[in-house]
């Protein structure tokens, strides 16, 4: 009868055991990392087309209705810009002139040092238009007691 | 989007001394019942208020000796108690209750002791009976004033209501009654009416909206009922004035304002004026004075919760001058207009965005 040696046995395998257990948790570590990678890019993907969707809504709405469209004409592309003071010339100074059209065709025309654009008149396209109120009608007229 | 048209229907009657107009929009009423339905209940309704209006004449008019209010100032004035309870009617204590409640809120200026005043001046009869030519008044008693804070009320347990007016006190309720009235009628059409129409009801000028109980005051659909009333321009007080013709070619409105509840008054001294010893007065008496107010207000309308609530600020309006009525009605946040003496007109901010029209 042959007695197994218990400690041999148990010495023996110990290491063995070991190597595989760390290697098991390099590769869960590993997976984890990967796992919220994925995630992460995922979510980030996800953010970006939201946030890509979203800016297109609201640009959308602004030029839904009534887009405008900005064609700038340099009354003459042949003159070249005189930058000495000397030769200033009052009729150079003058801004050059926007033509604004509207996809309505009508021709908008401002001057280039004009060209800000009230926003406020673009947003009043996204208002709601007002709930129409109840007709009033003038029945009575007050005065002194009569 | 388009929207029925109002339906109103018009009941025109004289009572209390003034012409009364009330309008009901009948917009919901018609899709439920026939005309001649309509008809019956409109006869019906027009003889319950006659039959109402005639009822509170009686109660409180000044020019009928019988009426409850001139028994109760005779009593009052013959009693040699200084403490007798008279049993009154529900009506004439309520009124009275209210005109007293706002005796402390106006300083004093507004209050129903000025009888004896008003007749020492020669106000003692109906105005329309009175002659434009001079009458002939006495000089105002200057009795001093008689604090109507001293009123005492009661309601027993059997429900009869009582007061207790400081000896020799006369009373006269005709600046409250008619706003009063006004709001009542309109509560009895919109609220215990079968039909709790929307309605108005013009009480010569005084003018309160009826708003149903159940809506919230909205149309069937579902929009608040908005009535126009035009704010009168007040006559002018100097038929000789060189900027007569002009004032009279702005035609005869100021404004128009919407209301869609509550009540709104008008107190001037362009109207119910008489000549007495080669001098103009007017029903607006100054309780310091005891004599007709002399004020740079011809004419003050006010919009407020009730009727007799505008009736009250309108003619505390025209008693404390413009320039600080307009004030006074910014600080409380009330909708007034003022047109003074020179023809000037004024409003509070609140007027400016109640007003849908001007002239």
């Amino acid at each position: 009868m042959t007695k197994t040696p218990r400690l041999a046995k148990t010495v023996g395998n110990k290491p063995i055991k070991r190597t595989t257990k760390q290697t098991a948790k390099k590769a869960e570590s590993y997976l984890g990392v990967k796992t919220a990678i994925l995630m992460l890019s995922i979510i980030g993907t996800m953010g970006g087309w939201l946030m890509l969707l979203n800016q297109e809504a609201s640009s959308a709405q602004v030029t839904d209705q009534s887009t405008v469209s900005f064609e700038q004409v340099v009354i003459d592309n042949n003159v070249v810009t005189d930058t000495n003071l000397a030769n200033w010339d009052e009729e150079m100074a003058k801004p050059m002139t926007v033509s604004m059209t509207t996809t309505a065709g009508e021709s908008l025309t401002s001057n280039a040092s004009n060209q800000n654009i009230d926003i406020s008149q673009l947003r009043q396209v996204n208002e709601a238009a007002p709930v129409p109120s109840a007709p009033v009608r003038v029945v009575a007229r007050t005065q002194s007691s009569r | 989007m388009n929207q029925p048209p109002l339906l109103i229907e018009t009941l025109a009657l004289k009572a209390m001394g003034c012409h009364i107009q009330v309008h009901l929009d009948m917009t919901a009423i018609k899709s439920s019942y026939s005309d001649i339905q309509i008809e019956q209940q409109l006869i019906q309704l027009k003889h319950d208020i006659e039959e109402t209006l005639s009822n509170w004449e009686q109660i409180f008019s000044r020019f009928k000796d019988r009426s409850e209010l001139m028994c109760l100032n005779r009593l009052n004035q013959c009693s040699e108690s200084n403490s007798q309870w008279f049993t009154v009617s529900a009506e004439l204590f309520e009124v009275l209750k209210l005109a007293v409640s706002f005796i402390d809120k106006t300083q004093g200026l507004v209050t129903p002791t000025l009888l004896q005043a008003l007749c020492d001046l020669g106000y003692s009869q109906s105005f329309e009976t009175l002659t434009t030519v001079s009458i002939r008044g006495q000089s105002s008693s200057g009795e001093p004033l008689q604090h109507a804070r001293d009123i005492e009320f009661r309601v027993l347990a059997d429900g009869s209501h009582q007061l207790k007016l400081p000896r020799g006190m006369s009373l006269d309720l005709n600046g409250y009654v008619k706003g009063w009235a006004a709001t009542k009628l309109a509560e009895q059409i919109s609220w215990q009416h079968p039909w709790q129409m929307p309605c108005l009801v013009d009480m010569g000028g005084d003018i309160a909206v009826g708003v149903p109980k159940d809506n919230s005051g909205k149309s069937p659909n579902n929009q608040p009922n908005n009535w126009g009333v035009a704010i009168a321009r007040p006559n002018a007080l100097n038929t000789e004035d060189e900027k007569l013709s002009e004032y009279q070619s702005l035609g005869i409105d100021l404004a128009v304002v919407a209301l869609d509840k509550g009540g709104i008054a008008t107190s001037g001294q362009d109207y119910r004026r008489w000549k007495c010893h080669d001098q103009w007065r007017h029903h607006l008496i100054h309780p310091q004075t005891q004599q007709s107010a002399i004020s740079d207000v011809l004419s003050a309308t006010v919009i407020a919760d009730s009727t007799l609530e505008a009736e009250v600020w309108a003619k505390y309006c025209l008693l404390v001058g413009a320039s600080e009525a307009i004030s006074w009605l910014n600080q409380n946040n009330l909708a007034g207009l003022i047109v003074d003496t020179s023809y000037q007109v004024v409003t509070s901010h609140k007027m400016t965005s109640t007003m849908i029209a001007t002239s």
